[in-house]
């Protein structure tokens, strides 16, 4: 039997989606017989309870900690803490700003084996091997981890589905309130933005780049995206020049798209560097007049032709 | 990674020496940027880095950015992959692609990839399609904007309907292939032909006719319908034709006048682009009820000072935030607005090349990325703040300093040594920095960095009036 020990996370009150995902993520790894134990850290852990119990999970520790957000280090000793008192044998954390703050620091203090960013886990016989990206996503590793007796390893968001089936895990809970943070919180300012949407967790979105031509053009394609129940996002020069907001570019200068199901591609002629952030979702669909853009390499509907042309024929079937 | 240069490798002053400078380094970027200014030996020594390696060649055959040269000599070898990969290539050439044909006409994909090429000649298409009995290829024949009527025409011959739709949109379609298009074709193909710039006037008239609203919306945007047929599609009850008559610029005053009063936001939307409208016209549309007939009239080219400021205290963001984007706006409401509640708002007085330097100035205590990336790249910006700015921790506001043309070599020096590897690579064509400023690049890390630093020189020897 092994035991599987899962950390979630939290923002503002709610439970990340993130969290649901490393259960879902779990599950690929479990038998029968084993274990899959969910803690939630936190000054009001309690509250979560309910997000979690869902089928797969066999129990959840609310961990009672002294602070009500993230901190890096309240987060490593309370971890640390629950393995010891666990011993699982492989323990699974989002992939996020957050675990990044206190992961390796945990997995070097303990001497597990170690892997970020992943999106495949199987077991080979009673090797765990997980899946991850080299040399910039281009090929995909397979690691295992020989001799290690825990491995922890950081998921992926939006890889693995989480399920929606409801279930009723055991509750315990652990009082941590006594752990200080190193950090000292002077202040707490809320990050600005000249919109709200946070374009790596929708799933269609329409994007424009230098094909739009002039600054003018920009507002029939946020009126069609609005009309579609579409996110405008933009390429690097859209964004460089002011056009759109720098929290709607997509690419190595801005976003990866994470979430995203649907990308229609409007006057983006496909630099590396826009490809980076999206030329992973299932569906791209680029319309350009230059039959060699780059885009349409990796596009699985393409049309060469004039996106204002196009973008008129949307708008009369929305209307 | 490997040095690949001395650490004392000085500025090149020739040509010869920076040909030398490529050589000594093996470096395969360096090499390829340098190949279309070598001759003789030289260029034999260049080709033997390009194509010392099998996968060197298949790299510099598919990436984008390869010169032509380079494309052109790769096309040389036998070698059917490269083939392959030259013709996907956007930079291959007319010269490069008939070399590829020469070399391996007999390959259907090679062929499929060559009609689809944007390079691909008249001459070549025309001789393809005669020779040619694959439909998809013929079809790909009949797209391809460099095929000439001449082929087109035969085309059709040999194949009636068969390429209707690429015939509709093709730019050089005579009109006499366009009216046979247009009797036998559906409402779509019918469309595309109301649509093309050389329709003749006949067709449009029959058009008129039509009861199907996709044709009747195409033929509304034409801008050579008569007026009596504009004023008579003006009572049509579909919104999406009574759009597009608002968007063309042959309507006249009194249409437009009567299509501000309709009840679809479209159609009003549509007619606030417009040019050519009264200042009655302006006054009307902006009190509309609709943000986005607001936003378009704040952003119109020839709106008074009094609208202008009407439309700065608007309620709705995006509709201050088009104030801030007119370059008619006065400094007084560009002022006002520079302290607006709306982020959103103050980024568009940032990027607005009106606004004044004390503004900027304020601006640039903000902590938004927006509002700093605007200061950065605005010429308006004292060079005092860009120095600043240039030190930001977020990349977008250094970005918005590389960009800024008025960002001076003292404050540019800094970012030479910026993390990010595509603001080294913007740097090497700035104007602003020295050609030692330009050439402390050549070895950077990045394989882009240094293949722009040694064609940034190429190009200055080859095209000495540019540099």
């Amino acid at each position: 039997m092994k035991t599987f020990l899962l950390i979630t996370e939290h923002r503002r009150g709610e439970l990340r989606p993130i969290s649901l995902e490393v259960i879902a993520a779990a599950q690929e790894l479990r038998q029968d017989d084993d274990k899959v134990v969910v803690a939630v850290i936190g000054e009001q852990a309690e509250n979560y309870v309910a997000d979690l119990s869902v089928a797969g999970v066999d129990e959840i520790i609310t961990v009672k900690t002294a602070t009500v957000e993230f901190d890096p280090d309240i987060f490593e000793a309370a971890i640390t803490s629950l393995m010891e008192k666990l011993d699982p044998e492989v323990v699974l954390l989002p992939h996020t700003v957050d675990s990044l703050g206190y992961a390796a620091t945990l997995a070097r203090k303990g001497n597990y084996g170690f892997a970020t960013d992943v999106y495949g886990l199987q077991y080979d016989g009673d090797e765990l091997v997980a899946t991850r990206s080299g040399y910039d996503q281009k090929v995909n590793v397979e690691l295992d981890f020989p001799d290690k007796q825990c491995v922890l390893l950081t998921i992926r968001p939006s890889v693995f589905k989480p399920t929606e089936e409801k279930a009723s895990p055991s509750v315990a809970s652990e009082d941590m309130t006594s752990i200080e943070s190193r950090s000292t919180n002077l202040e707490f300012v809320e990050a600005g933005g000249a919109d709200d949407i946070d374009i790596t967790t929708v799933d269609f979105i329409m994007s424009i780049g230098r094909g739009i031509a002039e600054e003018a053009n920009v507002e029939q394609f946020r009126e069609l995206a609005e009309m579609a129940d579409a996110t405008l996002c933009c390429s690097r020069p859209i964004a460089d020049s002011g056009w759109l907001p720098k929290s709607r570019q997509v690419g190595q200068s801005g976003k990866v798209v994470g979430s995203c199901k649907l990308y229609v591609a409007m006057g983006i002629s496909g630099s590396i560097q826009h490809m980076a952030g999206m030329k992973h979702v299932p569906t791209i669909v680029a319309v350009n007049s230059d039959p060699g853009a780059s885009i349409f390499t990796i596009a699985k509907y393409g049309i060469v032709g004039d996106i204002f042309e196009i973008e008129e024929e949307l708008r009369s079937h929305f209307e | 990674m490997p040095m690949l240069f001395p650490p004392d490798t000085r500025l090149p002053e020739t040509a010869d020496a920076l040909i030398n400078c490529a050589i000594s380094s093996g470096d395969l970027h360096s090499a390829a940027a340098v190949y279309e200014l070598a001759e003789g030996e030289q260029k034999q020594q260049l080709s033997g880095i390009l194509c010392e390696e099998r996968r060197n060649t298949l790299l510099l055959a598919r990436w984008e950015h390869t010169p032509a040269a380079v494309l052109q000599m790769l096309a040389e070898i036998d070698d059917e992959t490269v083939r392959l990969r030259l013709d996907k290539n956007p930079a291959s050439r007319a010269g490069t692609l008939n070399t590829i044909y020469k070399k391996g006409g007999h390959d259907r994909q090679l062929i499929s990839l060559l009609t689809q090429h944007v390079h691909s000649s008249s001459t070549l298409l025309n001789s393809l399609a005669m020779s040619e009995d694959d439909i998809p290829i013929l079809k790909s024949i009949a797209a391809h904007p460099n095929t000439d009527a001449n082929t087109l025409i035969f085309l059709e011959q040999r194949y009636p309907d068969m390429f209707d739709n690429e015939l509709a949109v093709h730019a050089e379609t005579p009109p006499e292939l366009m009216e046979k298009i247009y009797q036998r074709g559906n409402c779509f193909i019918r469309s595309a032909v109301v649509t093309h710039i050389r329709c003749p006037q006949f067709l449009l008239d029959l058009a008129f006719n039509e009861t199907d609203t996709t044709i009747l919306r195409h033929l509304a945007a034409n801008p050579r319908l008569a007026p009596e047929k504009l004023a008579n599609l003006a009572q049509h009850d579909d919104v999406s034709v009574l759009r597009t008559l608002a968007g063309n610029p042959s309507l006249s005053k009194e249409l437009a006048n009567q299509m501000i009063h309709n009840s679809s936001n479209s159609v009003r939307r549509a007619l606030a682009s417009r040019t050519d409208l009264t200042d009655e016209n302006l006054q009307q549309l902006a009190n509309d009820e609709d943000h986005w007939v607001r936003q378009r009239v704040a952003r119109h080219p020839q709106l008074d000072e009094m609208l202008l400021n009407k439309l700065a205290q608007d309620q709705n963001d995006e509709v201050r935030r088009a104030v801030t984007r007119n370059p008619l706006t006065s400094i007084d409401i560009l002022r006002r607005l520079s302290v607006d509640n709306s982020v959103w708002v103050r980024a568009g007085v940032a990027y607005q090349k009106n606004t004044p330097a004390d503004v900027l100035d304020m601006l640039s205590a903000e902590d938004d990325v927006d509002v700093l990336s605007g200061v950065a790249s605005n010429t308006n910006t004292p060079q005092a703040i860009l120095i600043r700015l240039s030190g930001s921790q977020q990349t977008d506001i250094r970005r918005g300093v590389i960009i800024n043309p008025k960002a001076e070599r003292d404050t540019l020096l800094p970012l030479l040594e910026d993390p990010y590897y595509l603001h080294r690579l913007m740097l090497v064509s700035n104007p602003s920095l020295s050609d030692r400023d330009r050439w402390s690049l050549h070895d950077d890390p990045d394989l882009s960095v240094r293949f722009m630093v040694f064609k940034w020189f190429a190009q200055k020897y080859l095209q000495p009036s540019l540099h």
